[in-house]
């Protein structure tokens, strides 16, 4: 049996009511949860939703093709979730006096200072370590969005 | 689950598409693909038939999509109902090596397809004649397990409601199977007949009082003969003929009529067909009838049976697992080997090609 694995996938579908719901039916049909889902910003009728998932290889094969065949989809990338490509960002709260953490390949941006919010950028994995990092500080609120792959 | 219909303009495969939503097996957020062929007349069609069914069930209607390019084929479930049938008019007719000519290069291109890009757990049924032939070149791609013909479960439905009839009851109190290859060359299984409420005794003696004495091994001459009767009478003189027929005979005879009518027997195969996705659809494991390849699990008359037959399985989500022909009557295995042995002859052209 193929072991599962983490994937990141980006799809662009049509603004319109109904194409989240056609695309979260894929997968919740087939018993696969999301690890994340977000959706990005909405440009010429069309928008992205970037979905985190764990399944085997096939499995991620076939949700994948699946999901190119629904109507309200116009396009789907895929990489696994550790792939350097794969951008996200992150915004965590801090507490008083406690500073962002560093995490090689995270750029905190200009302002994160010691304590309140603060935000992150670099690959979803590198984000995710400091995400955690934060949380082992004593981040109360995070939020976690993939940008692009 | 979401199913694809390949062939879905065509008489049987619209009837398929219509009674899955009619019937409301596929829910709204499940996938219907409709198939159809780029650069052909279906490749328009397909679009067209997409919005026609949109316009009749709006409202419960599953998600339709259209694909024009085997590669493009995604589902959980495949219906293979594509390629040329019969032609259905008086008497006509048309060679079954013929109609594998014809259809077998549609059935292995899909097979081919559905092997390379396939998530390896698909189960097709298989609709498109010779369904032997069908079973047979998508067995091989996809592992037998996954492939059943509903040529068998057809014949069966059709046996059972004639039986039915005779005894004055109505098709769901009947069981019973039939085996062999679909068509003319069934084997109507007598003695896996069950009627609702009758013990085995009188069971017994309504199944005899039913066969009057007739065995199967007059089976094809007395085909044949009602064939040629019917041929020189009118179609409302020849259905009532029908009616008088032994309900196995009537079992193949009423269909054929039906067929070369005109009026084809497209809602019937697709009432079947459709039970039978209904089945692998909702989780449950039941007993149907249908075409399968068989790797010698299964002893008839001291043979161990190998190739594509029609027989009793259980049918599942992922596809077929037991195959069911015990203690069968005398007449029954002598004519199902002379059917598998014909089965055989006829696929081993195509086999050799494989």
């Amino acid at each position: 049996m193929t072991a599962d694995e983490h994937w990141v996938a980006l799809v662009r579908g049509a603004d319109r009511p109904g194409t989240l719901t056609a695309l979260t039916s894929v997968f919740s049909s087939r018993g696969v949860s999301f690890d994340s889902l977000s959706t990005g910003s909405v440009d010429a009728g069309s928008g992205t939703i970037a979905v985190t998932f764990c399944a085997s290889e096939r499995r991620r094969t076939q949700l994948l093709r699946t999901v190119a065949r629904l109507a309200e989809v116009r396009d789907v990338q895929v990489r696994r979730a550790d792939d350097p490509l794969v951008r996200a960002a992150a915004v965590v709260e801090l507490p008083e006096g406690v500073r962002p953490p560093q995490v090689s390949g995270v750029l905190w941006a200009a302002g994160s200072g010691a304590g309140g919010a603060a935000l992150a950028e670099g690959s979803l994995a590198a984000v995710r370590s400091a995400v955690s990092a934060a949380l082992a500080a004593g981040a109360t609120t995070t939020a976690t969005v993939v940008l692009g792959l | 689950m979401d199913i694809a219909v390949l062939g879905a303009t065509g008489d049987v495969g619209r009837q398929v598409c219509t009674q899955l939503i009619e019937r409301r097996v596929l829910p709204p957020t499940s996938r219907l693909q409709l198939v159809g062929r780029r650069g052909g007349a279906s490749g328009r069609a397909t679009y067209g038939l997409r919005a026609d069914l949109i316009d009749a069930y709006d409202e419960h209607a599953p998600l339709i999509d259209v694909a024009l390019d085997p590669a493009d084929v995604v589902a959980d479930v495949v219906v293979v109902a594509a390629g040329m049938t019969t032609p259905a008019a008086p008497g006509g007719s048309i060679d079954r090596s013929q109609l594998a000519a014809a259809n077998h290069g549609v059935v292995a291109e899909y097979a081919r397809a559905l092997a390379e890009h396939g998530s390896g757990h698909e189960v097709v049924v298989v609709v498109s004649n010779p369904v032997e032939l069908g079973v047979a070149v998508l067995a091989r791609e996809l592992g037998r397990h996954r492939v059943i013909g509903m040529g068998a479960w057809l014949d069966t439905l059709r046996f059972r409601r004639e039986v039915a009839v005779s005894l004055g009851l109505r098709r769901h109190r009947i069981g019973g199977f039939v085996a062999g290859q679909h068509g003319t060359d069934l084997v109507p299984l007598w003695s896996t007949v069950r009627v609702s409420g009758l013990d085995a005794g009188e069971r017994r003696a309504a199944v005899d009082g039913l066969r009057t004495g007739r065995s199967l091994g007059t089976f094809d001459a007395e085909v044949a003969a009602a064939q040629r009767e019917l041929l020189d009478l009118d179609v409302a003189s020849a259905y009532a003929r029908v009616d008088a027929l032994p309900a196995d005979l009537r079992a193949v005879i009423r269909p054929w009529l039906t067929h070369t009518s005109g009026a084809k027997t497209a809602t019937g195969t697709a009432g079947a067909t459709v039970d039978l996705l209904e089945t692998v659809l909702d989780g449950r494991e039941i007993v149907v009838a249908g075409q399968v390849q068989l790797a010698g699990e299964v002893v008839v008359g001291g043979r161990r049976l190998t190739g594509v037959l029609g027989a009793p399985v259980v049918l599942g989500p992922d596809g077929w697992t037991r195959v069911l022909l015990d203690d069968l009557a005398a007449d029954e295995a002598e004519r199902l080997l002379a059917c598998a042995d014909r089965i055989h002859a006829s696929l081993a052209p195509w086999e050799a090609r494989a």
